[in-house]
This record gives structure tokens, sequence and C-alpha cells, in this order.
């Protein structure tokens, strides 16, 4: 049976395509965005970041959660 | 023999909230005297004010943020944090080193200071659209 494939647009690294968008854990809004619900770091797959940018995300959301601007976890009850 | 290289660092310090104005800027001065005694130079100072924090830390859940960028010897960072442990209303601090090697000959700039953003301090520095997590969020990053 042939398969339907929908063409899926590829996925960029935020931080690549726009320079000037602040990469610290003094910019805990820009760093929200790449959290889960949960409070959890979105992976690569699911974000489309580069090895680069991802690594050096996770350690900057570690270091805003460290001074309390991000959660380590939401208050979600399961 | 030649000078020691310096070293590039930044501090964030969360106070306590009932502190009021006077304790916090206290706060503040004593923290700018901790850098200036280890023959440190003071480059940014920045006044967060008071944010709401994302969990409860030792009971408070709003917090006075400081931030204060400085370059000294590698002794600096050990000391203003021994001191800084030493003090019961900071709730927490965090510091980082930005450069290894600083030649102190070259910091020549003012400081630069950040005062406390007016109106409702609730808000974080930057502002940011809102986010999906899916992968078809991919014209928001507008900032």
């Amino acid at each position: 049976m042939a398969q339907i494939r929908r063409h899926r647009r590829k996925k960029v690294c935020r931080f690549c395509t726009s320079r000037d968008l602040p990469l610290s854990y003094k910019h805990p809004l820009v760093l929200n965005q790449f959290l889960s619900d949960r409070g959890k770091i979105v992976p690569r797959r699911i974000s489309g970041s580069c090895a680069y940018h991802q690594r050096l995300m996770a350690i900057e959301i570690k270091r805003a959660r460290n001074v309390a601007l991000l959660p380590f976890t939401s208050n979600l009850k399961t | 023999m030649a000078q020691q290289k310096w070293r590039r660092y930044e501090t964030l310090v969360i106070l306590d909230p009932t502190l009021g104005t006077e304790g916090t800027e206290e706060h503040i001065e004593k923290m700018r005297g901790f850098v200036t005694a280890e023959n440190g130079k003071i480059l940014k100072s920045e006044r967060w004010g008071m944010k709401d924090m994302a969990f409860e830390l030792k009971g408070r859940s709003k917090a006075y943020y400081y931030l204060l960028e400085y370059a000294g010897p590698p002794r600096v960072s050990t000391e203003i944090a021994r001191r800084l442990n030493l003090i019961d209303t900071v709730v927490k601090f965090q510091t980082i080193l930005l450069q290894e090697a600083v030649d102190p000959e070259s910091l020549t700039e003012p400081e630069v200071v950040v005062a406390e953003p007016t109106g409702k301090t609730t808000g974080r520095p930057a502002p940011a659209p809102a986010s999906d997590d899916d992968g078809d969020s991919d014209d928001a990053g507008d900032d």
C-alpha cells in the first residue's frame, strides 16, 4: 500500500538563525521555550537545535534553575 | 615577576525580600567592598529588583536579585563566596567565570550601572513570545 508521506519542514536551530537571540541564564523567558510543561529540557529531536547550541542551552538552563529563575519541575498533578 | 593575570567573574546574589531598601543597599555596598578589598575591579552592577522565583527557596517565593560583574585575582571569587556564606540574609548566590585571563591594564572602561527596572518588577529581563514545543514553531524567534 502506498504510504502517504507528508512533507515536513526541516527544523532549524533558533540560535543559529537569529544570532541576537540571547542564550544566557539571565534571559529565562528565552530558555523557557526549550522546556516542556513539566520543566524538562526539550530534546534536540523535538526542538531542532543544533548540537552546539543545545549543549550551551542545557548549561544555561541549569544555571537558571540554580538561582530559581526556571523551575526544576512543575507542580502538575499526575 | 609579571603581575598575576586576572579573571573575570559575575555573581548573582539573591537577597532576602524582607530587608527593605536600606538593608538591600547596605548588602550591595558590602558586596562591592568585598571585591575592592581583594584589589578587584567592579565592571558592572545590575539591580534586577524584586522578582518572583520559579520555586520556593528557603521558604521565600520572592527575592531581590543583584548581579555584579568584576575582575580580579583568582582568590577574589573564593573570598566573596566565603563572605557571602556568612551572611544569613543572602538566600543564595551563584558565581560564574566569564574569562580565564584578563589583563588588568586593559580594564579602563568605567563601571556600567543598570538600575532597577521601574514599575512592576515581577517581570523577567527579556520579553519573549509564547512558544509551542512542537516542530512547527519555526518563526517565533522575533527577538
